[in-house]
């Protein structure tokens, strides 16, 4: 059921707009022709490794939020408009509990090809295009082994923020309409975005583990981050469940 | 066979039942037309049979089994409560998909016959979200059949079909009833296609069952009473009417209000002119137009 699911998915509009998103940075050379500061990219000379500037393009991704909202908006056309259209129907009495794993893992399978090509773009503008410029190093890991760790804790907060942004819209599907929604994924993504600047609430969000890195080192860190993100996720997911087995429609 | 024991349906926040202690049977090969206004309870009583809806009281059995004990138990079910079809595939890849996640991909080879028979074939590449109504309605058609069901729950099918559509989809139905056992509930307000399709009636009147009768057509008359019969005068008209077989050709409804009996008998006359010289009579009229006078007195 995954499977077919998942085909389904990746034929929407919303899939084909969250994927031109991912090459977002594409616009690079082209931006790169005026002379602005516009995404502008600077440092020392051979400064600038692969990772880093992986780290940097999620970062970008992450501030844009629309591919988020993109996200959130698949999430209502998979769970919430089935419910409010009728289609259920079509699954007659199968097991709601497989329906809605079906349906998360269809979610979860389009957001790895968002992350894939987002790697893949970057790589090859890194490799084709970034490297002609002094600051890059043309290397893929950085120098030091401290600012790879940054970069990976970095992606790592995006990352995990944005899974537990679709798990939010998931579990927001279950009971509420499209526009509270939307408001609850973006309220979700602008507590990302906040909290880790605040000193008394940078822990709620797996963005905020990065000032953690210089005295836990990467391995615990990453592992605190994981923990979180995947109480929060478990939390939603069994709220999502259950309230998917009793919808009624 | 499918039994609906008590069932009732309350939603919560509401003090009044959307369907209350309704029972009835199906059995294998029986086509059951299910009539009253829009409100009654029909669509309710429907979506509870597609368990899109859980009884707040009652069962329903099918083949010795509660459909509410465990998933996936209208397996052998076809379902057509509202046109619904994922829109961003095509007509043909719907039947797929509904098939795929059944996993019951054998049924692959109906796909054609059953988009055939609903004329959409020559659709069948094009993607539901710009078909009109009556396509969308068919479609939905083809999704209830394609998997050779057993038991078929129907919410107005003819709707959007064309005269010939509809005497096709009658003589399949009734075809399938007859080759296949199937057996089929089936809800429409046009009484004409009920009426040629269905052995028995249900009629629903504010979420209550109010009237259980068979679809004899033009061959029964009914006489209605200016007042109720008492116990003599019933007594009476049976013994006057008494036939070789030893029952009486009229059959007084239990309220004593009306008498039915068949166009043709023999004691006709000697039953009309008896009721109207004891009890009065209101109105005569076959039994065809008494399904437009329950629908009627719904309204």
């Amino acid at each position: 059921m995954t499977v077919l699911i998942f085909k389904n998915l990746i034929r929407t509009k919303e899939t084909s707009i969250l994927f031109v998103m991912a090459c977002f940075m594409l616009i690079l050379p082209i931006v790169n022709l005026f002379n602005s500061d516009f995404m502008r990219i600077s440092g020392e000379p051979e400064s600038v490794s692969f990772l880093d500037f992986l780290a940097g393009e999620f970062d970008v991704q992450n501030m844009l939020i629309l591919p988020m909202v993109v996200m959130a908006y698949l999430v209502v056309t998979a769970i919430y408009t089935p419910v409010a259209t009728g289609r259920m129907f079509l699954y007659k009495d199968l097991s709601r509990t497989t329906i809605i794993n079906a349906k998360v893992l269809a979610l979860l399978g389009i957001y790895t090809i968002y992350v894939a090509l987002q790697v893949a773009v970057t790589f090859g503008l890194y490799y084709l295009y970034i490297v002609r410029f002094d600051y890059a190093s043309g290397l893929f890991l950085p120098a030091s082994d401290a600012s790879a760790a940054a970069d990976v804790i970095s992606i790592a907060g995006v990352v995990f923020g944005e899974l537990l942004t679709i798990m939010v819209a998931v579990a927001l599907a279950t009971r509420f309409s499209t526009g509270i929604i939307m408001f609850g994924s973006i309220l979700w993504i602008c507590l990302c975005a906040t909290l880790p600047q605040l000193a008394g609430a940078r822990y709620a969000v797996p963005g905020g583990y990065g000032t953690l890195l210089p005295s836990l080192g990467l391995p615990v860190t990453l592992l605190l981050m994981l923990a979180l993100s995947t109480v929060y996720a478990a939390g939603l997911y069994a709220y999502a469940r259950r309230r998917f087995s009793r919808l009624e429609y | 066979m499918l039994t609906v024991s008590h069932l009732s349906k309350q939603y919560a926040g509401n003090p009044a039942y959307s369907l209350e202690d309704v029972s009835f049977t199906i059995s294998n090969g029986e086509i059951v037309g299910l009539i009253g206004k829009n409100g009654a309870g029909k669509t309710t009583l429907m979506k509870m049979m597609a368990k899109a809806q859980r009884q707040t009281s009652g069962s329903i059995v099918y083949n010795g089994a509660d459909i509410f004990s465990h998933d996936d138990m209208l397996d052998r079910f076809g379902i057509m409560i509202q046109p619904v079809f994922v829109p961003n595939i095509s007509a043909e890849d719907n039947l797929r998909f509904y098939l795929g996640i059944h996993g019951d991909t054998a049924h692959e080879r109906n796909i054609r016959p059953v988009l055939e028979l609903v004329d959409m074939w020559r659709y069948r590449n094009r993607k539901p979200a710009g078909f009109s109504f009556g396509m969308k309605q068919r479609l939905a058609l083809a999704l209830a059949l394609v998997n050779d069901p057993e038991f078929l729950i129907l919410d107005e099918p003819f709707v959007g079909l064309d005269p010939d559509g509809v005497l096709q989809l009658i003589t399949v139905l009734k075809q399938w009833a007859a080759e296949r056992s199937i057996a089929m509930l089936i809800s429409s307000h046009q009484l004409n296609e009920l009426q040629e399709l269905c052995d028995r009636f249900l009629f629903i009147k504010s979420g209550r069952l109010a009237a259980e009768f068979t679809g004899e057509t033009g061959e029964i008359t009914v006489i209605e009473l200016s007042r109720p019969l008492t116990d003599a005068e019933r007594a009476s008209l049976i013994a006057e009417t008494l036939q070789n077989s030893g029952r009486s050709a009229a059959t007084i409804a239990p309220d004593g209000t009306s008498v039915e009996i068949d166009a043709r008998s023999l004691e006709l006359n000697k039953t009309i002119a008896a009721l109207a010289s004891t009890a009065g009579i209101k109105a005569i009229h076959d039994k065809s137009t008494q399904l437009n006078n329950y629908f009627g007195e719904g309204r």
